[in-house]
């Protein structure tokens, strides 16, 4: 059963996977050029989508994630599937 | 002593001792705060015994001098990065983490939920890894897991790298944290729950007269006996003013004439740590103005080994190279 998360939710979970403020995450900031993240990272970012929301993100999905904005289109996409 | 270990720097991160001086009479224990030593950044995903070994890495190698910022606890080395190696000494260092994936793995008949960033975590050579990439360590890197000896076997190493000449310095680092998974695995009320590093290289005062060494080192060796390790390390006791135990306590009682020294403090059971623990209480005689030579003794009877180094007060051993420097010279 996939869970929604609400923005702030969702802004803190990434913010606890990068180890930053949650201000920091705003819609378009870069994760690679703006926030720090490296391919490792990402990967994790993804595991702790799939726990929190129990869906599955393919490791291709999430290469093309650079943004909050991208995880939003991506988790609607996955949330849109589930239901 | 035929072989000499300089010991350049101490670092310590244990409950209620956070330097050398401590060890002798320590603070109420309060758990090890990493984050607070060397600031948060870096640490998220470290597993409790990479932290606590960074804090204690961090301190001896600003201690030895070799640290590019003294203060920054992020900082490289000044001198050649691949002349600086580093040996962990570790029993239980990620068994937690390694004990965690397994769970998750079972839970979910899959690897798919096993964290990516903690996989690192699950090498047994990650505590001597994640020092080097912090500090900028480039020489020789590896990790000691070797039972009750350990500390003692990886100062064993240190002389052996210093003495092929493939590391000018040697950072080791012993470290053990305490957690319900080592506990049971070890079968203990409760584990040390720290770290201890020290650096070995040349004598400083050769180079520094305003740094010298603050102990000097036999090498160490093994046998199945305290009895059997005197001979070994060539020890007349009659020149030994006191010895560290194995059990970290005076059970031994009197080896010879020489008397037990109490590390004083119970730091919970302190597997890989305890050689350097014993180095380190020695040293902080030698600063508080103890002169002579003490025996550190590592092992179990369980295991079979012991382990032993003479450890020498730093002026004394000075005088004493002085005078082979100058039979020589003659």
């Amino acid at each position: 059963m996939a869970v929604a998360l609400d923005r702030t939710e969702l802004i803190a979970l990434i913010a606890d996977v990068l180890d930053l403020n949650p201000e920091v995450i705003t819609d378009d900031a870069h994760f690679i050029d703006d926030l720090g993240v490296d391919s490792l990272l990402a990967l994790e970012l993804a595991v702790a989508l799939e726990r929190r929301c129990q869906i599955k993100i393919e490791s291709t999905e999430i290469v093309d994630v650079e943004s909050l904005r991208d995880v939003i289109t991506l988790l609607d996409r996955k949330l849109t599937i589930a239901a | 002593m035929s072989e000499q270990l300089f010991v350049t720097g101490i670092g310590v991160a244990l409950p209620g001792a956070d330097h050398r001086d401590a060890v002798l009479d320590p603070q109420v224990p309060e758990p090890v705060d990493p984050a607070a030593r060397i600031g948060r950044k870096g640490l998220r995903y470290k597993d409790r015994a990479t932290q606590l070994a960074l804090v204690a890495a961090y301190e001896a190698l600003r201690d030895a001098g070799l640290l590019s910022d003294p203060d920054d606890a992020k900082s490289h080395v000044a001198v050649d990065a691949s002349s600086v190696a580093v040996i962990a000494a570790s029993n239980y260092g990620n068994l937690d983490s390694v004990a965690a994936t397994i769970d998750t793995i079972q839970q979910d008949r899959s690897t798919r939920l096993v964290s990516p960033i903690n996989t690192p975590n699950l090498s047994s050579n990650v505590i001597a890894s994640e020092a080097a990439i912090r500090y900028g360590l480039r020489g020789p890197n590896l990790t000691v897991c070797n039972g009750s000896t350990g500390g003692l076997d990886a100062l064993r190493w240190a002389g052996s790298l210093l003495r092929a000449g493939r590391a000018e310095h040697v950072l080791v680092v012993a470290v053990e944290p305490d957690n319900d998974v080592v506990r049971s695995f070890a079968g203990t009320p409760r584990a040390l729950d720290g770290a201890v590093a020290m650096v070995l290289g040349p004598a400083r005062d050769e180079v520094d007269t305003k740094r010298p060494p603050q102990a000097v080192l036999s090498a160490t060796q093994r046998a199945a006996t305290i009895d059997d390790l005197l001979p070994r390390l060539g020890v007349d006791l009659t020149a030994v003013d006191g010895w560290y135990g194995p059990g970290g306590a005076a059970e031994h009682g009197l080896i010879g004439q020489v008397r037990p020294i109490e590390l004083g403090h119970d730091w919970g059971t302190p597997s890989s740590v305890l050689g350097l623990l014993q180095c380190v209480h020695a040293a902080a005689r030698f600063a508080a103005g103890a002169t002579g030579t003490l025996l550190a003794v590592c092992g179990d009877p369980a295991d079979g080994v012991y382990c032993g180094t003479l450890v020498e007060a730093p002026r004394q051993a000075s005088r004493a190279l002085t005078a082979a420097g100058h039979d020589a010279h003659r």
